[in-house]
């Protein structure tokens, strides 16, 4: 994975779906991780976001995994306490790729937003229960846009620990494809999970 | 008789994952389903609407017909992290 070790990857977002991602692609080898995400860690957290534990409720979660990353990988780390919004964009300025690991659905089109206007692909991620998606977006396309158009964010079921992993690992593996240059691979795909019925589809939304 | 298999917010707002319904179009689907769930049919149609895999924006949007054993996927996004 020597291919990886000049890249830079963007992570919005550092609790339950961002904290699975950090960890595997550090361990993958990517050299350099951004981290941005103004929470501190909370005692609701402690069912699906890795570094959630006694110790480290009330800390920052960037601080907290940067720090992880130390003990875990030769990883390149900058950490950006805060979250992102349209005054700090130019944080996606220096990434070969941004991650999508936020919980809400405004972060998310601000992220879409960014990445269009600065040239960027990213990887979009989202769970509910035991269910998820992944897609790769890219900026010359609209897949993010026009699949969000019936999102109701005020819906929602209980987070299952094993479905953040999962959608996680996806996220991690579909951005790794990316920044190898296979892209054409999701394009356009859409990868939904469905862990109730134990169930991964990838369909071509074909918009 | 086709199955239909519910995703993201149509799941949630529904409570079910998957139903049948007696259809014969994309759109006496929406109106079936409208009527069960008590909602109207045009906001069902804001969901992307897959017939065997294929979206009806390639087919005949809602003009597309519907056969026996035909699983249709109402897709919308989930959006926690």
């Amino acid at each position: 994975m020597d291919k990886l070790k000049d890249k830079s990857v963007l992570i919005v977002g550092c609790g339950g779906l961002g904290g699975y991602v950090i960890e595997e692609l550090s361990r993958i080898g990517v050299g350099k991780l951004i981290l941005v995400d103004g929470d501190v860690f909370s005692r609701s957290n402690m069912n699906r976001q890795l570094m959630a534990k006694e110790e480290t409720l009330g800390k920052s979660k960037v601080e907290t995994y940067a720090k992880r990353l130390g003990e875990i990988s030769n990883c390149q780390v900058e950490v950006h306490s805060e979250f992102l919004t349209e005054d700090n964009t130019h944080l996606i300025d220096q990434a070969d790729i941004v991650i999508d690991c936020v919980d809400n659905v405004e972060a998310r089109f601000l992220i879409a937003k960014a990445c269009k206007e600065k040239g960027k692909m990213f990887v979009h991620g989202a769970i509910d229960g035991e269910e998820g998606q992944v897609m790769l977006c890219l900026p010359e396309d609209n897949t993010f846009e026009k699949y969000y158009r019936a999102v109701d964010d005020t819906l929602r079921h209980d987070t299952v620990s094993y479905a953040v992993a999962t959608v996680a690992s996806i996220e991690a593996n579909v951005a790794v494809k990316a920044l190898l240059g296979q892209q054409d691979k999701f394009k356009g795909k859409l990868i939904i999970i469905d862990l109730e019925s134990v169930f991964v589809k990838i369909i071509d939304l074909a918009l | 008789m086709v199955t239909v298999k519910l995703f993201g917010t149509a799941r949630l707002k529904f409570n079910e994952k998957e139903v049948q319904v007696e259809a014969s179009t994309v759109k006496e689907l929406t109106v079936v389903l409208a009527e069960r769930y008590g909602v109207k049919a045009k906001d069902l149609r804001q969901f992307l609407i897959f017939v065997n895999d294929s979206n009806i924006t390639a087919l005949k949007m809602f003009r597309t017909k519907l056969n026996d054993g035909d699983v249709i996927m109402l897709l919308s996004p989930a959006s926690g992290g």
